[in-house]
């Protein structure tokens, strides 16, 4: 529609539209930036992104692999000498080491890129696969949508980690069968909320007048009606990036994910497992790493809700 | 509410063949030969390709899936190789046991369930009343008490709680053991907090934005309106209505629980259906892990199915639809 309004030199509109795009952002902006919480889930999201992006800067990734055996669970805080391939070097141990004497701060900031890139992934992939089923059953309608419906009623049927375990399991453990594992569990949730919405939207008026206009399809789909369908769709998203680390690091933890020595953090706490009467701290921090995380992503995904939602309004 | 549980009913069936088509599935393009694991490290091509005529593995797809469905009858004399198929609850046995699969999975599934049991229990008795105070008393510090706790059990992993438990109680304060067994009580406390802990914080949640949704409505001012206390209110006007996504909710966290209790058990070495799981897959033992999954998926599509009849029974909405005769669909 807009770009018809431009191509038939109605500038004016034109730039109606855009001021009121860009005050609908920041009406939204507003109402989000009102839940304290989710501003904070936000800035720690925001400060793993950056630790996982500059992770090399802090930690070389050689060194946070590399085994320090004389250095084995050295406590938090402690000044030790490591082997930094020829020569000797003092190196403080800040969160202190695990069972191989391996910095476990250095390999929480590396496994915030592996829990990052997981997490994007799956999510991206899952939403686009899913947005585009489900708006197609939703659009369609008859029997492609009792195909893509039943289909996912299949899936659904089978709960979420299990089925990414029995894949792992069939096509063995690595690092792209994870993602798949985890992003085709993801799929049934956005198939499900874009053909809800889309069955809202596709009756009504705009629609109808873009179909008048002769748009075709795909085209209503993508510009008309898709942008409508959006808000479940980006809460599902933050929510199912939150879902996805844990089962990511669940795998990890069950030996079915990333595998040793990658650092990771499901990993990490499997080797923890072994000592917990004997080095707690290998336990604590990888823990409280996935937990800040989740908790980060589900405290965005509920100030998204509050804010895109405005039935919800408090 | 014959038709509607009928039609609950009817409605099951594509799904377990999907399910158990998936996962058949999957085993048949995993990678690896499991006539070749059976067989000594020098075996022949000739004697492979034997052993996979003697295991059924040289038919088609769909002939094999017919097999795990309904059984199959190996040509060698070695009864071993034969199973009844998934309808029997036979399919075959463990490479690394050779025990029936199912036999294993019948014996440890009881002590999944027990695991699960509790945990639901000790949610709903946690999570309701949580959750209906939390709302009632909107803004308040229990409600901000209350919020924040399920946000915390909402984004702990399992696992990791499991762990810090065993490092407070048993290496700590010695007061719990840290290897859990269903004859010794005492050792299922922690895992069972381990296991409701994800859900309780779930349920709580939907209890609490469910009943704030349905104190704002019409009919709860009236009822107040019309001078009823406010206890009175809540139990006999709110509840009802409130208690009907939160029994959804339930419903689909007794399968979270089944698949939470693998890692649970994992943590604590319960014997049950998740540490047979775990086993199996790391000894790449494919009966087992194929019946197992599968065996999961069954009882959590049962559970689904008994709660969507419970269901019924408590929306009458869902009785209306049904007796009214008016639905169109």
């Amino acid at each position: 529609m807009e770009q018809q309004m431009t191509s038939a030199n109605l500038p004016v509109s034109g730039i109606s539209t855009d001021r009121k795009r860009k005050s609908a952002f920041q009406e939204f902006w507003r109402r989000f930036r009102k839940n304290k919480l989710a501003v904070a889930g936000l800035a720690v999201v925001v400060l793993y992104i950056l630790m996982a992006i500059f992770a090399d800067l802090f930690y070389s990734y050689d060194f946070i692999t590399q085994n320090q055996i004389s250095n084995a669970f050295a406590k938090p805080l402690t000044r030790a000498e490591v082997d930094d391939g020829n020569t000797t070097v003092q190196h403080l141990y800040i969160l202190g080491a695990d069972n191989f004497g391996r910095d476990i701060l250095g390999r929480i900031i590396h496994g915030a890129r592996v829990s990052m890139v997981i997490g994007f992934t799956t999510i991206a992939f899952a939403c686009i696969v899913g947005s585009a089923l489900g708006a197609i059953a939703g659009y369609y309608g008859g029997k492609i949508e009792s195909v893509i419906m039943r289909g996912t009623d299949i899936l659904l049927a089978i709960p979420n980690i299990l089925f990414a375990l029995a894949i792992v399991a069939a096509l063995g453990p690595s690092f792209q069968n994870l993602l798949l594992a985890i992003g085709i569990t993801s799929i049934p949730a956005f198939v499900r909320l874009m053909r809800a919405s889309v069955l809202t939207v596709k009756n009504q008026e705009f629609v109808e007048a873009a179909r008048a206009l002769g748009a075709r399809d795909f085209r209503i789909i993508v510009r008309h009606i898709m942008p409508n369908c959006m808000a479940p769709i980006i809460v599902q998203a933050t929510l199912g990036i939150a879902q996805s680390i844990l089962s990511a690091t669940s795998l990890s933890f069950l030996g079915l994910g990333i595998q040793p020595p990658s650092p990771e953090w499901g990993n990490m706490l499997s080797d923890a497992r072994s000592y917990i009467s004997y080095a707690p701290h290998t336990l604590l921090f990888p823990g409280l790493a996935i937990m800040t995380v989740i908790l980060a992503y589900n405290l965005i995904g509920d100030g998204l809700r509050d804010a895109l939602d405005p039935k919800l309004k408090r | 509410m014959i038709r509607y549980i009928a039609r609950r009913l009817l409605m099951i069936i594509p799904v377990l063949i999907g399910v158990t088509f998936i996962v058949f599935s999957l085993t048949y393009i995993s990678p690896g030969d499991p006539a070749r694991m059976i067989l000594p490290q020098d075996a022949t091509d000739a004697d492979i390709a034997h052993m996979r005529h003697l295991m059924g593995l040289d038919e088609s797809f769909l002939m094999q899936y017919v097999h795990f469905l309904f059984g199959f009858k190996s040509p060698s004399e070695d009864s071993s190789f034969s199973y009844k198929g998934l309808l029997a609850l036979d399919l075959g046995r463990s490479y690394v046991s050779n025990r029936p699969v199912f036999k294993t999975i019948l014996e440890r599934f009881p002590n999944t369930a027990l695991l699960s049991l509790f945990a639901l229990v000790l949610s709903v008795l946690l999570s309701i009343p949580a959750g209906i105070i939390s709302a009632t008393h909107q803004y308040s510090p229990s409600d901000m008490v209350v919020s924040v706790l399920s946000l915390l059990g909402l984004s702990m992993p399992a696992f990791w709680l499991g762990m810090i438990l065993i490092w407070i109680f048993s290496v700590k304060l010695r007061i719990f053991p840290s290897l859990a067994n269903p004859n010794n009580l005492k050792s299922l406390v922690l895992p069972v907090i381990t296991l409701a802990t994800m859900n309780t914080a779930v349920q709580a949640r939907m209890t609490r934005s469910s009943m704030l949704e349905i104190i704002r409505q019409d009919y709860i001012r009236t009822a107040r309106a019309k001078g009823l206390d406010e206890k009175k209110v809540i139990r006999k006007h709110a509840l009802n209505n409130a208690l009907i996504p939160v029994v959804t909710v339930i419903g689909l966290q007794v399968g979270q629980l089944l698949v939470g209790a693998v890692l649970t058990e994992t943590v604590f070495s319960y014997p049950g259906i998740g540490t047979i799981m775990v086993d199996a897959i790391q000894r790449k033992d494919t009966p087992q892990i194929l019946a197992s999954v599968v065996f999961v998926a069954i009882v959590f599509a049962l559970v689904n199915l008994v709660v969507d009849i419970v269901y019924a029974f408590i929306d009458p909405r869902i009785k209306a639809q049904y007796e009214g005769m008016t639905k169109g669909k």
